[in-house]
């Protein structure tokens, strides 16, 4: 079981998909694939590691434990 | 047995007051008022009113102003269900996401953060604070004395929770610091 967190509003909308169950895994591919084109950025982390052990990732990793999703930088 | 007795004394001094009425002093200091008293005593001694009191002495009435009238319904204004609604849903996300944060930060980082509402990032530049807004605090590693002030934001930021932006600066920083620092604006 792995679960993407999208950072927003509501703090984190999490996605959860199952490598056994393809009806899930095909639907995180799809949001994946949809985040990706708004240019946000993924980073994998074994479940409860630190941001030091984060990976960043540009394709979509069923056995990542934990993806999240964060926007891209601007100067302000 | 002869008893004498006096009489009591019956001299006494009247004062005209200036509203109409007579003030009556007894010799053992008693004193009296008498009379009726005019609303509006004449300024002038022995001189009564006849008319009217002159508009100018007389006093006027405040115009009225519509901001103190009763005439206005007062209406108490309580917050909304549906503003206290989202007060609540605030409240949690916030929540939620310094939950996230605090997983994502190494145990020093989070004791600064939960002390301090910041924590310092190592990064091959130098090291960088995150916790405030717009001005985050970046001490280059050639010069870490010297005091560099940066802003660097997510996208659209007015609509992350604080802790949020906390997260979305923090994994950059660490795995594409490049890109932080490129678009980093020096104050």
């Amino acid at each position: 079981m792995g679960i993407m967190r999208i950072l927003d509003e509501t703090g984190d909308t999490v996605v959860k998909w199952s490598v056994d169950d393809p009806e899930t895994l095909v639907e995180a591919e799809r949001i994946f694939r949809s985040l990706s084109m708004e240019r946000r950025m993924a980073f994998a982390r074994p479940a409860g590691a630190p941001a030091s052990e984060t990976t960043l990732i540009k394709a979509f990793d069923a056995e990542a434990e934990e993806i999240v999703w964060v926007r891209a930088v601007v100067g302000g | 047995m002869t008893v004498t007795l006096e009489a009591p004394s019956i001299l006494y001094e009247v004062e005209q007051l200036p509203d109409g009425r007579e003030l009556h002093v007894y010799p053992d200091g008693s004193i009296v008022v008498s009379g009726r008293a005019e609303i509006r005593p004449h300024p002038v001694e022995g001189v009564t009113w006849i008319t009217r009191t002159p508009a100018r002495t007389r006093t006027r009435r405040r115009p009225r102003t519509t901001i103190f009238t009763s005439t206005l319904p007062v209406r108490t204004i309580w917050p909304s269900e549906s503003s206290m609604e989202r007060v609540a849903a605030r409240r949690t996300a916030h929540e939620r996401a310094r939950e996230l944060l605090l997983s994502l930060l190494n145990p020093f980082q989070r004791e600064d953060y939960v002390h301090h509402s910041g924590f310092w990032v190592e990064t091959a530049r130098g090291r960088i604070r995150l916790g405030r807004l717009y001005n985050l605090e970046f001490r280059p590693r050639e010069k870490p004395y010297e005091k560099q002030i940066l802003c660097v934001l997510p996208v659209n930021h007015k609509t992350l929770p604080l802790p949020d932006i906390w997260t979305n600066l923090l994994l950059v920083l660490n795995q594409d610091p490049d890109r932080f620092f490129r678009v980093a604006v020096r104050r």
